[in-house]
């Protein structure tokens, strides 16, 4: 398994972990929460379905899709890396930003949140240019 | 990796990127207001949920559960389904702009009728691969 497959996987258990901490939290009850759980209510349904399922994906898919001809088979790792830096930088970002806005909205938020969105796009989008050849008929490798 | 797997896949990573970018803009809206951003939370979730994680989930399915020797069997039923989630998946995205019910209620349908279709597909190739594991 590549290193990058590593940190990608293992970051997924970890949003997996704070995800459903926070999803035991602000998703279970119905509608007795005070406002600042109801609050990470976005957060929990991110560190789940980006944080985890998504990146959970990204990390086996580099690792094994059919690999490509030439001398990077799982493409450029660089562009990996900088999916999984991107990816995950926008989501402690939103972490931190979403919560905050929700509560109380300040010109902090104003930044953070476009920051985090624009560097979460621009994660899937490595990671979608990455992968989009090595979706083919044959491995390289056989 | 066959045909129709490849289909599932690209399509999957074209709403990933799609369904992200819609995301994109709500979450973008809510640091710095755009108007109309909460329309696109519907089709934001579509996107990424039934056009993202299912389309994946079932073209990986397709790709690498037991076969018949190279034969995977009933294979209309799994080109069914997708051509059914991906016409449920535009119905259901466009529907807040289409301003009407019908396309949630057709494109409803019609995941529905993918979901079995690829259920009936898969379930026979459950099994005991050709060497025994």
């Amino acid at each position: 398994m590549p290193k990058v497959s590593r940190f990608f996987v293992k970051a997924a258990l970890l949003c997996l972990v704070l995800g459903g901490a926070v999803a035991g939290l602000a998703l279970s009850g119905a509608g007795g929460l005070p406002p600042a759980l109801l609050a990470l209510r976005p957060l929990a349904w991110h560190l789940l379905t980006v944080g985890w399922a998504t990146q959970l994906i990204f990390g086996v898919a580099f690792w094994m899709f059919p690999h490509v001809a030439g001398e990077q088979p799982r493409g450029d790792e660089r562009l990996a890396w900088a999916s999984f830096w991107t990816l995950n930088g926008g989501l402690a970002l939103r972490a931190v930003g979403e919560p905050l806005a929700a509560l109380r909205p300040t010109p902090v938020a104003g930044v953070l949140l476009p920051l985090a969105a624009t560097l979460q796009l621009a994660g899937v989008l490595i990671f979608v240019l990455l992968t989009w050849p090595r979706v083919r008929a044959v491995s390289a490798r056989h | 990796m066959p045909v129709l797997a490849r289909w599932y896949l690209k399509a999957s990573l074209f709403y990933l990127a799609l369904g992200t970018l819609l995301g994109a803009i709500i979450l973008w809206g809510k640091g710095a207001p755009i108007a109309g951003a909460w329309t696109m939370l519907a089709p934001h979730i579509a996107l990424v949920t039934w056009g993202w994680l299912l389309l994946l989930t079932l073209g990986v399915a397709y790709w690498i559960l037991p076969r018949w020797g190279q034969e995977r069997r009933r294979v209309w039923l799994a080109a069914g389904a997708y051509v059914c989630l991906n016409a449920a998946l535009w119905l259901v995205a466009l529907a807040p702009w289409l301003k009407a019910a019908w396309p949630n209620a057709v494109g409803g349908g019609l995941q529905a009728l993918g979901c079995l279709a690829f259920a009936l597909h898969a379930w026979p190739r459950v099994r005991k691969s050709a060497y025994g594991r």
